[in-house]
C-alpha cells in the first residue's frame, strides 16, 4: 500500500459487499509458497507463519467502508443480523496492519467488529488495500492463538461495588456466585475507547450482562470495576459513568508518564481474582 | 516567560496533538483550527507544530516578562499592546514588560497567539495539547500562570503580514459519504445538503452539535463501537449530527453518515454558536 494516491475508490457504505472470491481462491492456493501480499509490504506472509501443509482456515469476510479521505473502516461483522459476537479478528488485524504499514499508517483502531485504518496520507484505493487486508486476516488466527497462550493480566479486585446486589438480582444469582463467575472466565480486551486506557473486556459470563444504569453517576471513582451488557471495564480515572459497579481495583489503568501508558491493549487476556 | 493576567473564558495550550495513540483510547487532540495555528507559528518563525495559545470567544491578557515576538491568527479580535492596536496575521515585537490584551472575537470562535520559540510547557504523551475531554495536557490557563517560552530555533520571520480570509459567518463543508450511510434513509444525505444547520451552543472541542431537522435512519438498533475520525458526522438518536472535533472520543456507537474533508476541518473549529452551516456532498470519487 503506497498510500500516496487519491482516496477515491475505497468503497462507500452503501454496498455491504462481502468478499468471497479472494479468500476462497486462496484457500485453494494452499500453503506452498510465501506469497508477498500486495507488493510485498505485508510484514508476515501468511504461509511463512502457518507452515506448509497446515490446515487452512478461511478468514472472515469483510467490507471496506470509506471514513473520510484518510480513513478506511474494515467491517468484520458480516451480514448476520443483530449484535456481532466479539472475535479476536479486530485486535489481530489492527496489530498486523500497524506492523506492516509502519509510518504510512497514523493508527489502526480496533472496534467491536471493525478496524479503522487511519492513514497519514489519503487512503489507498480499495482494490490495492483489499489483498493486504486479506493477507493480514490470514495471519489473524495464529495471532489470536498466540494471544490466548500469552500470560493474562491478573486484576486483583475487591468485590464491594454499589451495584453488586443489583447485578446478582438481575442474574438471579447470589452476590457470591456473581463474584465466582466473574473470576471463572478469562476476559480479553476487545478495544479501547471512551477514555484513555478504558478497555472494553469481553468473554465474561453470559449471566453477567446487566443493562446500564438509567441515570449515569456523575462521578465513578478510578479503579471501579463495572459491567454493562457483555462488557466489563476498569475505570482508568474518575469520570461520569453508567456501568454497574461490582468492585474496585488498585490497578493503574492509565498513566500518561508510563510506557506504555496503559497495561491494556486489544487482544490481551485478563483474569480477575479476589484482592 | 509570559504571565497570565487574565485567561479569558477558556484559553488552552495547543499544538498539533498526539496522533497515533487512538488504539490506547487517547484522542489525537491538537488545535481546533490547525491552519491558524500553523500560520501563527510560521509568522514568528517557529516550526508549524509549536505550542501556542488557543482562546475561545475572547482572548487572554498576557504580560511579556522578556521581549518577545508574537502573532495573532484565527478569529479576528481587537487586540492591544500597552494600548496600541495590534494587527492580526502579522508578527509583532513586544518589549519586555508589555501587556497584550486580546478582546472578543468579532467573528469565528478561536484566536491563536503564537510566540517566537513556542510555549515550553511540559509535554504529555509527546504533545503539549490540552485535551479537555480526556483531561490530558496542560490545564486551561488561570490567572497568575507563568508560561515558559522555548528557544527560537528557526530563521527570523520574513513576512510582514499574511493574506488570509478570516473565519466567521458560518461555513460550507464538503463531506464524503460513509462509513455508515447505509444505516440512514436514502433521503438523509439530501436532507443534510438541503438544510442550513445552526451550530449549537452545546458544542465543545470534542464535537460541534448542529441544530436542524432529524436525519432519518433506515435501520434501528445500536451500532457496536467503532473507530471515529475527525470531521465524522455522528448521528445520535435525536437525528441531529455532531461533527467530531479534535478531542473526540476514539470510538463511538452512533452511526457516521459522512465525514468532512480535511481542508474544511479548520472551519469547523471556528464555528460559534448560531453560525449557519451548510454541507456539500462530494461524489464517491474524491476530487483532485
Amino acid at each position: 500500500v503506497g498510500g500516496g494516491t487519491a482516496a477515491r475508490a475505497v468503497e462507500g457504505g452503501t454496498a455491504a459487499r462481502a468478499v468471497g472470491g479472494g479468500t476462497a481462491a486462496r484457500a485453494v492456493e494452499g500453503g506452498t509458497a510465501a506469497r508477498a501480499v500486495g507488493g510485498g509490504t505485508a510484514a508476515r506472509p501468511a504461509c511463512a507463519r502457518r507452515g506448509a501443509g497446515a490446515a487452512r482456515v478461511r478468514g472472515p469476510a469483510f467490507t471496506l467502508r470509506r471514513a473520510g479521505e484518510r480513513g478506511v473502516l474494515v467491517d468484520l461483522a458480516g451480514n448476520a443480523p443483530g449484535w456481532p459476537e466479539p472475535t479476536d479478528a479486530p485486535a489481530a488485524l489492527a496489530a498486523a496492519a500497524r506492523a506492516a504499514l509502519g509510518g504510512v499508517l497514523e493508527d489502526a483502531v480496533a472496534g467491536h467488529a471493525t478496524v479503522l485504518l487511519l492513514f497519514a496520507r489519503p487512503a489507498p484505493a480499495a482494490a490495492a488495500l483489499r489483498p493486504e487486508v486479506e493477507g493480514w486476516l490470514e495471519g489473524a488466527d495464529e495471532d489470536a492463538r498466540a494471544a490466548a497462550d500469552a500470560p493474562a493480566l491478573v486484576i486483583a479486585t475487591t468485590y464491594d461495588g454499589p451495584d453488586l446486589a443489583d447485578v446478582a438480582a438481575h442474574a438471579g444469582l447470589s452476590p457470591e456466585e456473581v463474584v465466582r463467575r466473574h473470576q471463572a472466565t478469562t476476559h480479553r480486551v476487545a478495544f479501547l475507547g471512551f477514555a484513555p486506557g478504558f478497555a472494553y473486556l469481553v468473554g465474561g459470563d453470559e449471566l453477567l450482562r446487566p443493562a446500564r444504569l438509567d441515570d449515569p453517576r456523575p462521578s465513578v471513582p478510578a479503579g471501579s470495576v463495572g459491567l454493562a451488557g457483555s462488557y466489563c471495564a476498569v475505570y482508568p480515572r474518575a469520570s461520569p459513568g453508567g456501568w454497574r459497579l461490582i468492585g474496585r481495583t488498585t490497578l493503574t489503568a492509565f498513566d500518561p508518564d508510563a510506557d506504555p501508558p496503559t497495561p491494556f491493549a486489544p487482544g490481551l487476556r485478563v483474569r480477575f481474582e479476589a484482592a | 516567560v509570559i504571565e497570565v493576567l487574565d485567561p479569558g473564558p477558556l484559553t488552552l495550550v495547543e499544538d498539533l496533538g498526539r496522533p497515533g495513540l487512538r488504539h490506547l483510547g487517547v484522542p489525537a487532540s491538537g488545535a481546533a483550527d490547525p491552519a491558524s495555528l500553523r500560520l501563527a507559528n510560521r509568522l514568528v518563525g517557529n516550526p508549524e507544530g509549536a505550542a501556542a495559545l488557543e482562546s475561545t470567544l475572547a482572548g487572554p491578557a498576557l504580560r511579556f516578562a522578556v521581549a518577545a515576538t508574537f502573532a495573532l491568527t484565527g478569529a479576528p479580535a481587537e487586540a492591544t499592546l500597552d494600548d496600541q492596536p495590534v494587527s492580526s496575521d502579522a508578527p509583532v515585537h513586544a518589549a519586555a514588560g508589555r501587556v497584550l490584551r486580546v478582546g472578543r472575537a468579532s467573528a469565528g470562535l478561536r484566536t491563536y497567539v503564537a510566540v517566537r520559540g513556542g510555549l515550553a510547557v511540559a509535554a504529555t504523551l509527546g504533545s503539549r495539547s490540552a485535551d479537555v475531554l480526556s483531561g490530558l495536557g496542560p490545564p486551561p490557563l488561570r490567572r497568575g500562570d507563568v508560561l515558559p517560552v522555548g528557544e527560537a530555533g528557526g530563521p527570523a520571520p520574513g513576512v510582514d503580514v499574511a493574506p488570509v480570509t478570516p473565519p466567521g459567518g458560518g461555513a460550507t463543508l464538503t463531506v464524503l459519504p460513509g462509513p455508515r450511510d447505509d444505516w440512514f434513509a436514502p433521503s438523509a444525505l439530501a436532507t443534510l445538503a438541503a438544510t442550513t444547520w445552526s451550530a449549537s451552543s452545546r458544542s465543545d472541542r470534542s464535537g460541534v452539535r448542529l441544530d436542524g431537522p432529524a436525519l432519518d435512519r433506515s435501520r434501528d438498533g445500536e451500532l457496536p463501537s467503532e473507530g471515529l475520525v475527525p470531521g465524522a458526522l455522528q448521528v445520535p438518536p435525536s437525528g441531529r449530527p455532531v461533527v467530531m472535533l479534535r478531542d473526540h472520543p476514539v470510538t463511538g456507537g452512533y452511526p457516521v453518515l459522512a465525514v468532512v474533508v480535511e481542508r474544511d476541518l479548520p472551519a469547523v473549529g471556528q464555528l460559534r454558536p448560531g453560525d449557519p452551516v451548510r454541507f456539500r456532498v462530494a461524489s464517491r470519487q474524491v476530487p483532485e
